[in-house]
């Protein structure tokens, strides 16, 4: 069993937009943004990118509002996924969404969400500036927790040498 | 299909917008990008034309290579006649405005006349627009892109933009894109000022298929781990190269199969990048220039499923480098201004020194304009527009 998960670090995000493209060709075959299951939410005039794709919720909104149960976690991959023989296209679970991360294809009539790429996910393997990442849960705090520790210990390093220079 | 994008003849002096698809036979003897838009422009600009007059015409590229996921190394470009050295000149404009063009559906945009008042152009699904932009005269590229977004109500539009540098028509000033990318040098800016454009918006959500995706994704993979990945981009970590040969490099001439004419490869791997809508970055010379033939031919067979050899690749180089040379002279022959600055002071000594260059490789007015020549390199259609 595998449970790992894809992590966003909104504060590495440049908005390149290269999730976006990788993910709809993988998944679809053509390259259009807004079949891709990872959407950057831009706020460039506050210099902000966030990556938003399904967070693969432990007590899932989507699952709970399905009205007909197609939507189901599998444990192989720790996924929430969709049964399309069971599916029939109401968009309940895209209004139930607090993220906003399950889209709908209009020329396929179809309900789509992130897959996890069947544990190779595209989007964090073409994320050059390290801001998806695909992690078990005990390590996602591990970024954040080695760069506070490198700021403090180069403080202390710093405050060192100055004590050592007077 | 990738290639599926089309052409837009956008004539602002009357708001007409003609769209037309792009002919097989154009790809194949230009790609797109650089190549095609020199050909473009050849075929619209107004011989002679003052670069600030609205005969003069701008024609805004992408390559076939644009939003297939290529990510940081695509690029649009924009050619026209510049104000600053009254020559034809490229210069591309980085950032996601290319991928969004194609999105949106076009590959290339041919802008003629001048408009009535300023306006910005709104490109939305294959949906050309001529909007208002009275309210953007005198801002900034920032302040307008927000302006723009309110009025759109849209995050996601992609956009280029011109300063208030362009609107005194300066001849250094740039076109911003709305990331903050520059493209200026040869004073794009003033040009599209002079038909009255603010700005180029486009927002896309077409699909554009492409030939292998999953091919191509994993050729990308191993493509960007090379070139961003590794620190180190010496000859001898190069993976697809591992005998590479130490006396090479981008200087070495290449002639043309079929005749006497030479480019360094250097130009002509920068030429390629262009044409496929790639930033000149991916044939800079750190890379390894000899591999980087089968790396296009690869690029292209994947994403569009043309299949365009190596030395094909160099024959598209030289036909639409002729094509810039042949309008530079047809643009030199009939401006008088230009005659003038070229035969005094500084700018004489370049002119010699470039002029013997282009003697001693084949590229002057004597060895170049003949119909025999512009016959080898299937050309010879612009023949009666060079007298």
């Amino acid at each position: 069993m595998n449970s790992k998960l894809v992590v966003a670090d909104p504060i590495k995000c440049t908005g390149c937009g290269e999730c976006q493209t990788v993910c709809s060709l993988s998944q679809c075959g053509v390259s259009n943004p807004a079949l891709s299951r990872i959407r950057i939410v831009n706020r460039q005039h506050e210099g902000l990118y966030i990556p938003v794709s399904c967070q693969q919720c432990e007590d899932a909104p989507c699952m709970a509002v399905c009205p007909k149960e197609a939507i189901y976690r599998d444990q192989l991959f720790n996924r929430v996924m969709i049964n399309y023989d069971r599916c029939i296209s109401c968009r309940m679970c895209i209004s139930a969404c607090p993220f906003g991360a399950m889209g709908f294809d209009s020329k396929a009539q179809k309900i789509f969400k992130c897959n996890l790429c069947d544990g190779n996910p595209q989007c964090v393997n073409f994320c050059y500036p390290k801001s998806l990442s695909y992690v078990e849960p005990e390590r996602i705090p591990y970024s954040r927790l080695r760069y506070f520790a490198s700021t403090y210990i180069g403080i202390r390093r710093s405050r060192n040498a100055l004590l050592q220079g007077q | 299909m990738a290639l599926n994008r089309k052409i837009a003849h956008i004539d602002l002096a009357s708001h007409q917008v003609e769209v037309c698809h792009i002919p097989y036979e154009w790809r194949r003897k230009f790609l797109s990008g650089r190549g095609l838009g020199a050909y473009l422009l050849f075929r619209n600009l107004t011989r002679g034309c003052d670069p600030l007059k609205p005969p003069n015409c701008a024609v805004i590229s992408t390559g076939i290579l644009g939003a297939t996921g290529a990510g940081f190394f695509e690029c649009a470009g924009v050619a026209t006649k510049s104000p600053l050295t009254r020559l034809v000149t490229f210069f591309p404009v980085f950032g996601g405005f290319a991928g969004e063009m194609r999105w949106a559906g076009y590959d290339h945009l041919i802008i003629t006349g001048k408009a009535k008042h300023p306006i910005f152009l709104c490109i939305r699904n294959g949906e050309i627009e001529l909007r208002d932009g009275k309210r953007l005269t005198g801002k900034s590229a920032p302040e307008s892109f927000a302006i723009i977004r309110k009025d759109l109500k849209d995050d996601d539009i992609r956009a280029i933009l011109i300063d208030p540098p362009g609107e005194d028509r300066i001849g250094l000033s740039g076109i911003i894109t709305d990331c903050g990318w520059s493209s200026g040098k040869t004073g794009l800016g003033s040009v599209l000022n002079s038909k009255n454009i603010k700005g180029i918006v486009c927002r896309g959500g077409l699909d554009l298929e492409v030939k292998h995706p999953s091919k191509l994704l994993s050729y990308y993979k191993e493509l960007f781990d090379r070139f961003v990945g590794s620190s180190d981009w010496s000859f001898k970590t190069d993976p697809f190269m591992p005998e590479a040969p130490s006396s090479f490099t981008g200087e070495e001439l290449i002639a043309h199969s079929q005749w006497g004419m030479k480019m360094p490869r250097m130009e002509i791997n920068e030429m390629i990048a262009d044409s496929l809508g790639l930033c000149n970055f991916f044939s800079s010379d750190r890379t390894p220039i000899h591999s980087i033939g089968a790396i296009f031919h690869n690029l292209i067979q994947m994403a569009s499923g043309l299949e365009i050899s190596e030395s094909d690749l160099i024959d598209i180089a030289f036909r639409c480098r002729a094509i810039e040379r042949l309008l530079d002279i047809r643009e030199t022959s009939v401006d008088e201004n230009l005659r003038k600055t070229s035969s005094s002071g500084i700018m004489k000594k370049d002119y010699r020194n470039f002029s013997e260059f282009y003697r001693e490789n084949g590229w002057d007015k004597r060895s170049l304009v003949k119909l025999r020549v512009l016959k080898t390199l299937e050309i010879d259609e612009l023949w009666p527009l060079m007298r």
